[in-house]
């Protein structure tokens, strides 16, 4: 077998590894700022691609879309606020980690697990995409519900203090994933007549708005100025010996990435909460996550940044993009002349591999930038306080209204910082609101497909096939589990006792 | 390199939210990078150069293109502002949902595509022709899938189950991707799309939903060699709000005319399986009015409104 390597000289190329480095640290820094995401920063990009050759301007569009995943950390370590909804469960170990004095420590592990879950994944995509590809598409609505499931369990694992509070949030957020157009039927549901609820809320905008925004405002109101922040913010990579007994967690987060994210329509977030809560349960340090343990930044980081190379798996496979981000790469192809489908790996092998080299590249570089850009905004965050909040306010503004082209979106944001304020205030946690907001959708259209498919019949959904029947057995586990121990160790303490 | 992204982000929504007398906005109801959007920002240069007038591209998301379409009904009618707008949110939602608008809300300005839907089916399946389908959703049933509640996917799926008397499942998913992903994994029988959702999935058409075979798939019988007359095209067009003086919608509609016969259109049509399809003021007019009656029949038949 002879392998042609003309590929790489264009994926090595100046203006491609240009493009890679503008890319990546424009991904980073639109990442990092609350509420400018993936998709803004792509949006932003597009046009540009269009005057570009074909390997450079995909090398821009991964660039940004690896960057903006991994940037989000930044903000959710240092300010309690995601840059992107991806990194919500990275704030629950990161900020704790900040407020202790370990904004370093905890951005280090982040981005190493970030380069780390990154690399992994492309490694699985060089070997596995064909296999992986065909593997995903055996996950039917009934499969994907059942790990929708699993990612819920998620919430009781990030209530702290009180479960019913936790679990109350969780709800509310599934409720308000409702509130739009029905999936199914197409009717206007719980918009009270008003037409821009008909296109539901914008997960973005709700985000911003619960996390950045009401954290800008409890620090503004009850002058909580001066709070354990991040003067000097700068990564400290962890030492190898810090590694010890994380690695196996490292893998099995990176892996839980790449398996979601080669399933169409799931995505980052999902994934991260996945990762987090089976974390949660297989760590040794489990009792620490939520109170700034390094394993619990470790699952969120490397599954989010694994999900950004297989995300390309149904995309590169079988030409089915996976989510928005995945469509912009492949309407850039389009653009270009490059008719996405089953045959592109046959038909256009060199774009292929070419990526591949330009996935790679980019982690590495992403671990380089890393340092001057949180620097960089280390240095943002030494001025005044009260100007560091007003600048996040400006910005989650012009992020929740860029989404979607809509001004609403800004008020939306707004009402939900208000909310979250309050529910600060009420020591209601956030992060299993969220949780119920991202994974809302997909619960919900699963669910109902396997309803329909199945005659109504929920019962049947654990036998519909081996892999249901693992994922249906795996949650029924975990759900007993944590009783079933509180049960035992009542039982043993009562013998102590008599 | 902060600076320059902040100062794109403003410029972005600066320019989304001014449009001034010689600059003109051109609504997109979808968000950037998807088919419209494509196909919208290869018709603007042409459009803008025909006009001699800068045009602003400005990405309204939401409720499958609703939002974007009531902005552009909403804006002043001074010519400032048109949308480029597609079935769902001119011909199909109105009926289906209480949107602020109605399709008599524009003035219709030109169509500029026209694409067939194909019926498919996973390849190498069991099932060859549409009637070993018609056979199998009598006997038993068929589950078919679509972009989601009333798209063209949906309705013309939906349209040939009741007219061949199926026992037929419908399964909404969010887009064609994750469709296209059940289809592989053999959760759906079949599924409606266009020519480029054929060319790169692993799936074989059974039939054109069109009066007359097409030409860059002769072998690919009509449904109406089934026996079943059915006619469904995705198709895309500008609009301004009503009121547009006379002089201005014949000038847009001559830029229109010119825009979609420029080379670089025609190369986008190619390279995506396009149909590009020119309809003037009034024949555009006219075609929206019927196609939208015929959607609503399909709707009311298939239970979704009353």
């Amino acid at each position: 077998m002879t392998i042609d390597l003309a590929f790489l000289a264009e994926a090595l190329s100046p203006w491609t590894l240009l493009a890679i480095v503008f890319g990546t640290v424009l991904g980073v820094v639109i990442g990092a700022l609350p509420g400018l995401g993936s998709v803004v920063g792509l949006s932003i990009c597009l046009p540009f691609t269009f005057g570009m050759d074909t390997v450079p301007s995909l090398a821009l569009l991964l660039g940004v879309y690896c960057g903006s995943v991994y940037g989000g950390s930044i903000s959710a370590i240092l300010i309690n606020s995601p840059g992107t909804p991806q990194s919500a469960a990275t704030m629950l170990d990161g900020y704790p980690m900040a407020e202790r004095g370990e904004a370093g420590q905890a951005l280090g592990w982040a981005t190493a697990a970030s380069v780390a879950g990154g690399l992994l994944s492309c490694i699985v995509l060089i070997l596995a995409a064909p296999q992986l590809a065909r593997f995903a598409t055996r996950f039917g609505s009934v499969e994907v519900f059942g790990l929708i499931l699993l990612a819920l369990t998620c919430i009781a694992a990030v209530s702290k203090g009180s479960m019913v509070k936790g679990l109350a949030m969780g709800a509310a957020g599934l409720f308000v994933a409702l509130i739009g157009t029905d999936p199914v039927t197409g009717a206007a549901r719980f918009t009270f007549g008003i037409e821009f609820l008909t296109a539901g809320l914008d997960l973005i905008s709700v985000v911003i708005g619960l996390f950045a925004l009401s954290e800008a405002f409890s620090r503004l109101a009850l002058r909580r100025m001066g709070a354990p922040t991040v003067a000097n913010a700068r990564v400290i990579l962890p030492a190898l010996r810090a590694w010890k007994g994380r690695v196996v967690n490292l893998f099995r987060s990176s892996l839980i990435g790449c398996l979601i994210g080669a399933l169409p329509g799931t995505g980052a977030a999902t994934a991260a909460f996945i990762s987090y809560a089976s974390a949660k349960q297989a760590s040794p340090r489990r009792d620490d996550f939520g109170k700034g343990e390094p394993d619990g930044l470790i699952a969120a980081e490397s599954a989010n940044n694994a999900v950004t190379g297989s995300a390309m798996i149904p995309t590169l496979a079988l030409g089915i993009p996976g989510d928005v981000v995945t469509a912009i790469l492949l309407s850039a192809m389009v653009v270009h002349g490059i008719t996405p489908g089953v045959r592109l790996m046959t038909e256009h092998l060199d774009v292929v591999n070419a990526i591949f080299v330009v996935l790679i590249i980019v982690n590495i570089v992403m671990l380089v930038v890393a340092f001057p850009i949180v620097r960089a905004f280390g240095r943002i965050l030494s001025v005044p306080e009260p100007i560091i909040m007003v600048g996040v306010i400006v910005f989650s503004l012009i992020g929740a209204i860029t989404v979607r082209g809509n001004a609403l979106d800004g008020v939306v944001a707004v009402l939900f910082g208000m909310i979250g304020y309050a529910l600060r205030i009420g020591g209601f946690p956030l992060a299993p609101f969220v949780i119920g907001l991202v994974l809302g959708p997909q619960f919900e259209q699963n669910l109902r497909r396997g309803l329909l498919l199945n005659e109504g019949d929920i019962l049947s959904f654990p036998t519909a096939s081996w892999i249901s029947a693992v994922i249906f057995t795996t949650v029924a586990l975990l759900v007993i589990a944590n009783p079933l121990k509180a049960l035992m160790t009542f039982g043993r303490n009562r013998q102590k006792q008599s | 390199m902060k600076n320059a992204s902040i100062a794109l982000a403003l410029a972005m929504t600066v320019t989304a939210g001014t449009a001034s007398a010689q600059t003109i906005e051109m609504i997109v109801p979808f968000s950037a990078g998807g088919g419209t959007d494509t196909v919208a920002r290869v018709f603007e240069p042409g459009f803008s150069e025909a006009l001699g007038q800068t045009v602003v591209i400005r990405n309204v998301d939401g409720a499958s293109g609703t939002i974007g379409a009531a902005a552009a009904a909403d804006a002043t009618a001074d010519g400032s502002t048109v949308g480029y707008l597609p079935i769902g949110p001119l011909a199909i939602q109105p009926s289906l949902r209480d949107t602020s608008y109605s399709p008599d809300d524009f003035a219709y300005i030109c169509q500029t595509t026209s694409t067939p839907v194909f019926l498919l089916q996973k390849k190498g399946g069991d099932a060859s022709s549409v009637e070993d389908w018609i056979e199998k959703g009598t006997d038993g049933r068929v589950v078919y899938g679509s972009s989601g509640p009333g798209t063209i996917p949906h309705l013309a799926m939906a349209a040939f189950a009741s007219e061949a008397g199926l026992n037929a499942v419908h399964l909404p998913f969010k887009g064609t991707g994750p469709a296209m992903n059940a289809m592989a994994g053999g959760e759906i029988d079949l599924f409606v799309d266009t020519a480029t959702v054929l060319e790169n999935n692993d799936v074989t058409a059974l039939a054109v939903f069109a009066p007359e075979r097409v030409e860059a798939y002769p072998d690919i019988p009509t449904m109406a060699e089934a026996g079943y007359e059915l006619d469904f095209s995705v198709w895309q067009g500008l609009v301004a709000p009503k009121g547009v003086d006379e002089d201005t919608l014949a000038s847009y509609s001559e830029a229109c005319e010119k825009a979609i016969a420029t080379d670089r259109f025609k190369k986008l049509a190619d390279d995506t399986n396009t149909g590009v399809m020119y309809r003037g003021p009034e024949d555009f007019a006219a075609f929206v009015k019927k196609n939208s009656e015929q959607n609503r029949a399909i709707l009311k038949e298939a239970g979704l409104i009353e």
